[in-house]
């Protein structure tokens, strides 16, 4: 695991270089906790986006000595809650639209496949998957990101496997 | 689909579907917020004032509550409270210590004994975690915060034994261990012997006492085995001050190691020091704590120091548990040095969350064993040595016409009519002349004084193991129809264990 502090004090320098440090270590990790949590593809590209430039914007936010990607990684999580928030006061106030907003979020090609294949797990369990087995975090880091024992994360995991190995050995 | 192949495919979709967007991102061209600057208000006298007065109650008043709730109180050394937990932690602890032996591995050749023993003149803590492994289980089973685990007599469920015993304890997930002993007692005479079956998820272990007489005291000796060949003893070297067990650990028939492990309460939390010799002169010496803060997510501090005919080296590690991505089970990850990282097998313990009820008593849970007693008088030491000290029990309780003859069935044969407290506790000290205390061979040299137990000390002819009449209660254990009263005659404080 790569030590970030000295990339932040580049990045605050407007280093694209260090950016592309941290951005390569933490990709993964971004990616699966944003497409826990919306499944769109156009929209997770967006919200991507969206994380690193807050990350830059509020760089001085972040606490040195604390734990950079799980503080990456809750502003990954707080930017895709709220565009599903908008999304979901949008399908409130007009249903028409929400509907094919959502018809086309949730059921059309524009879905990732991936997520397809872990349909069945409740988007906690989603999160944990992803983050384990796409980014490879370890489960200490993972526990810190969303805020759950290590204990609890690990009995998570393997019942969230578990279930899928069932689904797969049905079908 | 197996779960690698699961695994691995929901990796490689991921990866080929994520987006790239690198270059969507200019870093000079994002305006980065300023630091936000602390925003500095007047000097307030007043306020001054109300903060000095503030750290000065929160001072005084936090000193005064460490005193009073943890100085008096933050080590205790005799950890265990009575008997029941003494003899479970010795058999307990001696089936998890062979939990971590597969039997189909203990077939080795000489040639791949010898490949593993590589550690004779240098040292590498890796090449000594396989040993250290199976102390990590142990001590995942036995240690843990007094609120968390609990030894505790139940009636028996099984018609084979007389006598019940469960251990409920907590992983480091929080999940709940379980063992279910059951055993009989066979009066002997002079002694006793239990024999006993210790179940525990897939495992079965059978373990008996046995007894050790040195200068005319009786030591009272756990042998638990998963066969013949495959087994640890254990022995309880208690004495008033500590609560100390020895083990000896045999596989095929052959001794591997030896261990002495040394209980200490620190604030509710059992703590062990472990002192391993293994079968080539080295030593390794653990100091365990576990952090039980957290429930669901603990974790084993460990102080080591090793030695070998070579040198000395010392150090720490920290113990948690991973998951491991191809079976699916729990594994120890050990963490030492610079950031080194190595995964260890972990045996199966228990699935489900342990509950706040796992570890109360529940009712009529208290002792239904004679020889058993929930509580220790102040008075009494904590050592399972025995002796037949027979002071002022009644030898006549048992039912001569009804007995088992077999079990000594605690309901016919009323055990409980043999008053367990009336044997004089002052008669007998079995601690004082506690040989094995005084051992200088065997005494750790970290916590045991070599030459506090004076083998001379204690006099093993004061505990008079003829004042009380032996002949008077029966103890011929096949006579059917004089039956036997199983503690007849014993005095507490002799823990005739």
């Amino acid at each position: 695991m790569i030590d970030y502090e000295n990339y932040i004090d580049e990045l605050i320098n407007n280093s694209n270089d260090a950016f592309e440090v941290i951005y390569e270590n933490t990709k993964k990790g971004v990616f699966s906790m944003i497409i826990s949590i919306v499944y769109n593809k156009a929209a997770t590209e967006d919200l991507m986006q969206d994380t690193y430039m807050k990350m830059i914007k509020k760089i001085h936010q972040y606490k040195r000595g604390k734990n950079f990607y799980a503080w990456l990684l809750q502003i990954a999580k707080n930017t895709a809650l709220d565009y599903y928030r908008k999304e979901k006061k949008m399908q409130v106030l007009d249903p028409q639209e929400s509907e094919y907003v959502f018809g086309k979020s949730y059921n059309d090609n524009n879905n990732y496949e991936v997520i397809d294949m872990i349909k069945p797990l409740k988007t906690e369990e989603k999160q944990i998957v992803l983050m384990r087995i796409v980014s490879n975090m370890k489960f200490k880091n993972i526990a810190k990101a969303v805020n759950k024992p290590l204990g609890t994360v690990l009995w998570i995991y393997n019942k969230a496997i578990k279930k899928l190995q069932e689904i797969n050995r049905e079908e | 689909m197996k779960k690698k192949d699961l695994i691995a495919k929901i990796r490689s979709t991921a990866l080929n579907e994520m987006p790239d967007i690198l270059n969507r991102i200019d870093v000079s061209k994002v305006n980065i917020e300023p630091k936000p600057e602390s925003i500095r208000s007047p000097f307030n006298f007043k306020r001054a004032l109300s903060y000095t007065f503030a750290s000065l109650f929160i001072l005084i008043s936090g000193f005064m509550v460490y005193n009073f709730a943890y100085m008096p109180a933050i080590l205790d050394s005799t950890p265990l409270e009575s008997e029941t937990e003494i003899v479970g932690f010795q058999t307990i602890s001696s089936a998890a210590l062979l939990d971590n032996l597969d039997i189909t591995e203990l077939a080795y050749t000489e040639s791949n004994y010898t490949v593993e023993r590589l550690s004779s003149t240098t040292f590498d803590l890796e090449d000594q975690l396989d040993v250290i492994n199976n102390y990590l289980n142990m001590a995942e089973t036995v240690l843990g915060n007094e609120n968390q685990f609990i030894y505790k007599e139940v009636e028996s469920d099984n018609l084979e034994y007389s006598y019940a015993f469960q251990y409920n304890g907590t992983d480091l997930a929080g999940n709940l261990i379980s063992y279910h002993g059951y055993y009989n007692l066979i009066d002997n005479g002079d002694s006793q012997i239990e024999n006993g079956v210790l179940y525990h998820q897939d495992n079965t272990y059978r373990y008996q006492s046995f007894t050790t007489e040195i200068d005319r005291i009786k030591y009272y000796q756990y042998r638990v085995k998963i066969n013949e060949y495959n087994y640890v003893e254990v022995k309880n070297a208690s004495n008033e001050n500590i609560q100390k067990f020895n083990y000896k650990v045999y596989i095929d028939g052959e001794l591997d190691n030896e261990s002495s492990l040394t209980l200490i309460s620190n604030k509710n939390n059992l703590k062990a020091l472990i002192r391993i010799m293994t079968d080539e002169n080295e030593e390794i010496n653990l100091e365990l704590e576990r952090n039980t803060e957290n429930s669901e997510a603990q974790q084993f501090s460990v102080s080591y120091s090793y030695m070998n005919q070579q040198g000395s080296k010392t150090g720490n590690f920290t113990v948690d548990l991973d998951i491991d991505e191809i079976t699916g089970e729990y594994q120890y990850q050990y963490q030492y040095g610079n950031d080194q990282v190595i995964n260890k097998n972990r045996e199966p313990k228990g699935n489900q969350e342990a509950e706040s009820e796992d570890f109360n008593q529940g009712q009529n849970q208290g002792s239904n064993n004679p020889h058993l007693t929930t509580t220790l008088p102040d008075t009494v030491e904590t050592t399972t040595e025995y002796r037949n000290n027979t002071t002022s029990g009644n030898h006549d309780s048992g039912n001569p016409t009804s007995g088992n003859p077999t079990s000594g069935n605690p309901t016919s044969g009323n055990p409980t009519t043999g008053n367990p407290t009336s044997g004089n506790p002052t008669s007998g000290n079995p601690t004082t002349g506690n040989p094995t205390t005084g051992n200088p061979t065997t005494g750790n040299p970290t916590t045991g004084n070599p030459t506090t137990g004076n083998p001379t000390t204690g006099n093993p002819t004061t505990g008079n193991p003829t004042t009380g009449n032996p002949t008077t209660g029966n103890t011929d254990p096949g006579n059917g129809t004089t039956g036997k009263g199983v503690n007849t005659g014993q005095s507490t404080n002799t823990n005739n264990l």
